[in-house]
C-alpha cells in the first residue's frame, strides 16, 4: 500500500494504514485476526488479556434483548439447585440500581449455610451486561472481596460463575450490603453518584475512616491470600505501570468510534514515562464515594463495593483516582475535598500517617495522567462502542457519559503541559 | 412586520414536549420500587433537554470541527514533512480539500483529518527528533479549542465542576474563522 506515492516503509504511511485497517465494521464485528492483533501490540495481565479477548470474540453474537427478573430468577434457581445441597427457597426478587456496568438482582435466600446453619440471607447477584463498560473479571472480583474480608467493610462473597454458565454472563453472588451511598440531604445524585456532598458532621466522621481503610488496602499481605487471577508485577521495574498503559491503550483501540490526537500525545507521553514501582499493593481500583455504602445514624462505613478494577500493583494509582476534581467537591472555603470527605492538602498525610508508605509526587502525577486517559479510552471509546451495539442494560446512562471526558481530557492537557 | 421569523422545522418544539412528558406523566407513573427504570427516566428526560438545546448547533459543530482539525494540520505542516514526509502530503491533500459543505460531510472531513493527525503523532511518538516534540506540543495546544467546544457542548449536563470556566457554545463554535488555513503561515 502507498500514500500519495510514499512506499510503506515510511513509519507514518504504515501508521496510518495500520488505523485504517481498523475500521468501524471491524470493531461492530471484530474477527479473531483482529483479537490477535490486539493481544500482540498491548499485552498485558493474563486475566485482562484473556477478558478483553473474550469481550471480542463475544462481540460477533447476536444481541440479545434484555434480560428480565425472572430470566434471571430462573437462572439463579438452577445455579442454587446445583450447588447447594439442602433445601432452599428464594424469594423477593428485585432490581438494584447504583453503577453504570453490573446488572443487580437482590434476593432473600432462605438456606443450610455451612457457616451458620439454617439461615435467611440477603444476597444480591451481580452480573455482567452482554457488553459493559469495563471487561473485567468476575473471579478477580471473587478473589480480592474475599481477600479483604476483615481487613475492611465488604460483603459477605458466596458463590461466582466465572463463565456464565448458570447466568446468562459472568456473574457473582455476594452478602447485600446495609446502607446508604448518599446522605439523605442529597434528593438526587449525580449519575453513577459522584461528587455528591457530605455535610459537615458526616465528613468528619467518615473521612478518618476512608483514609484509613485505604491504608489497610495497601497494606493487606497479597502473598498470603489466594489472588491467583492477579498478575504480580516486578518490584523495582516499569511493569506494572506498562501493563495497565497497554490494557488501557488496547481498550481505546479496539472500542473507540473516533480519533482523539491529544489523547495519542497522552499515549505516547505515558510510554515514555513509565515509572519504576517500589513496592506492590493491593488496589481498590475504583475507591471514591459512591462505591462505599454507609450508616449515616452511627456515621460508619459498612461496605466498600465494586472493585472490579482491583489489581496488583502502584498505590499511586489509586491515589491519583482518589483524588481526581471529578469525584470530589469543593467545602465553604473553596478547597477541594477528596471524594467530598477529606481536603486535599491533608489527605496525603493523613494516608501517610496511616498506612506508613510515602506519596511520591512524580508518580502521583504519572497515575494522575494515565487515570484520564483510561477514563477517556472507558468513557467515550467502550461506552460509545456499547452504546452502538446496543449490548448494555445501562446503555443510556453510557451514553450521557460522554459529557465528562472532556473536562478530564482538558485536566490531562493541562498535566502534560510543556513536558514532552 | 416585527417578532421573530416563521420556522419551517419543528424538530426543538417536539424535543421539548417529549421533556415536558417525561418530567410531568412518565417519571412520576415509573414504579418507585425499579429504581434502574426511574434512574433511567431521568437520565432520558435529560439528554432529550440537552438535544433540544443543541440541535441547532449540529451544523456549526460539525464545521468547528473540521476548521479545527484542518488548523492543527496546517500547524503541523512544517514539522510533518520532517517526520514522515508520506503524512504531511497525505494531510496537505485533506487540507486543500474543501469540498464538504453538508453537515456529515463536515463531519466526515474532520474525522479524516483526526485520523491523519493521529497517525502523526503515533509516528513522532517513536522519534526523538525536536521536530517530533514540536508536533506533539502543538497538537496538545490547539486541542484547548476542541476541548472548550465539547465542553461547552455537554455543559447542560452538569458534569463540570467550575462551569463559569466552559465558554459559552455560540462563543467558542464563533472562533471556527479564526482557524482557517488561509489565515495561517504555512
Amino acid at each position: 500500500m502507498t500514500l500519495t506515492g510514499h512506499p510503506v516503509t515510511d513509519v507514518g504511511a504504515a501508521e496510518l494504514a495500520l488505523l485504517r485497517g481498523v475500521d468501524e465494521a471491524r470493531r461492530m464485528r471484530p474477527d479473531d485476526g483482529f483479537a490477535a492483533e490486539m493481544r500482540a501490540r498491548f499485552p498485558t495481565e493474563r486475566e485482562y488479556d484473556d477478558m478483553l479477548s473474550r469481550k471480542l470474540a463475544h462481540r460477533r453474537s447476536e444481541r440479545r434483548g434484555p434480560v428480565g427478573l425472572d430470566d434471571l430468577a430462573t437462572a439463579l434457581d438452577r445455579f442454587l439447585r446445583h450447588t447447594l445441597d439442602g433445601d432452599f427457597t428464594v424469594s423477593g426478587q428485585r432490581w438494584l440500581a447504583g453503577g453504570a456496568s453490573k446488572l443487580q438482582m437482590a434476593f432473600r435466600l432462605t438456606w443450610d449455610d455451612p457457616e451458620q446453619g439454617r439461615t435467611t440471607s440477603d444476597l444480591v447477584v451481580r452480573m455482567e451486561p452482554q457488553e459493559g463498560l469495563n471487561a473485567t473479571s468476575r473471579r478477580r472480583e471473587f478473589q480480592l472481596l474475599r481477600a479483604l474480608a476483615g481487613v475492611v467493610p465488604v460483603p459477605r462473597v458466596y458463590w461466582v460463575d466465572q463463565t456464565g454458565e448458570w447466568f446468562p454472563e459472568p456473574a457473582l453472588v455476594y452478602a447485600f450490603a446495609e446502607g446508604v451511598t448518599k446522605p439523605r440531604t442529597v434528593e438526587r445524585g449525580r449519575a453513577t453518584g459522584v461528587g455528591n456532598p457530605f455535610y459537615p458532621e458526616l465528613r468528619r466522621a467518615l473521612a478518618p475512616q476512608f483514609v484509613e481503610h485505604l491504608a489497610r488496602i495497601h497494606t493487606v499481605d497479597h502473598i498470603t491470600a489466594d489472588l491467583s487471577a492477579f498478575d504480580v508485577p516486578e518490584v523495582g521495574t516499569t511493569q506494572s505501570a506498562l501493563w495497565q498503559l497497554n490494557r488501557a491503550r488496547r481498550v481505546w483501540e479496539e472500542d473507540r468510534a473516533e480519533d482523539l490526537p491529544v489523547l495519542e500525545v497522552a499515549a505516547s507521553w505515558l510510554e515514555r514515562n513509565l515509572p519504576v514501582v517500589d513496592r506492590v499493593s493491593l488496589l481498590h481500583g475504583d475507591y471514591r464515594a459512591g462505591n462505599f455504602m454507609f450508616d449515616e445514624d452511627e456515621r460508619r462505613i459498612t461496605a466498600w463495593l465494586d472493585v472490579e478494577r482491583g489489581y496488583l500493583g502502584d498505590r499511586h494509582r489509586d491515589l491519583a483516582w482518589i483524588t481526581m476534581p471529578h469525584f470530589g467537591n469543593h467545602d465553604d472555603e473553596g478547597r477541594l475535598l477528596v471524594s467530598g470527605l477529606v481536603p486535599l492538602d491533608e489527605f496525603y498525610p493523613a494516608y501517610e500517617a496511616a498506612s506508613g508508605l510515602t506519596v511520591d509526587p512524580d508518580r502521583l502525577r504519572y497515575y494522575q495522567i494515565f487515570n484520564a486517559y483510561q477514563l477517556v479510552a472507558s468513557s467515550l471509546g467502550t461506552a460509545q462502542r456499547v452504546v452502538r451495539l446496543g449490548r448494555s442494560h445501562q446503555d443510556v446512562l453510557l451514553a450521557w457519559l460522554e459529557g465528562v471526558v472532556y473536562s478530564i481530557l482538558a485536566e490531562l492537557r493541562t498535566s502534560i503541559g510543556g513536558d514532552l | 412586520m416585527s417578532g421573530p421569523a416563521p420556522v419551517l422545522d419543528h424538530t426543538v418544539p417536539a424535543l421539548r414536549a417529549a421533556v415536558t412528558a417525561m418530567n410531568e406523566i412518565v417519571i412520576p407513573a415509573v414504579d418507585p420500587e425499579h429504581p434502574l427504570a426511574r434512574e433511567q427516566a431521568t437520565i432520558v428526560s435529560g439528554l432529550l433537554a440537552m438535544l433540544a438545546e443543541r440541535v441547532p448547533h449540529l451544523h456549526a459543530r460539525a464545521a468547528f470541527e473540521a476548521e479545527h482539525f484542518r488548523g492543527v494540520a496546517v500547524a503541523v505542516a512544517d514539522d510533518a514533512a520532517e517526520v514522515s514526509p508520506s503524512l504531511a502530503g497525505e494531510l496537505a491533500a485533506l487540507v486543500d480539500d474543501r469540498s464538504a459543505v453538508t453537515t456529515s460531510a463536515l463531519e466526515e472531513s474532520a474525522a479524516r483529518l483526526a485520523q491523519a493527525l493521529t497517525a502523526l503523532v503515533r509516528t513522532a511518538g517513536r522519534s526523538d527528533t525536536p521536530a517530533a516534540r514540536r508536533i506533539e506540543a502543538t497538537v496538545l495546544d490547539r486541542s484547548g479549542a476542541l476541548l472548550d467546544a465539547r465542553r461547552a457542548w455537554f455543559l447542560p449536563q452538569g458534569w463540570e465542576t467550575d462551569a463559569a470556566a466552559v465558554p459559552a457554545l455560540e462563543s467558542v463554535l464563533s472562533t471556527v474563522h479564526a482557524s482557517r488555513p488561509e489565515e495561517e503561515t504555512r
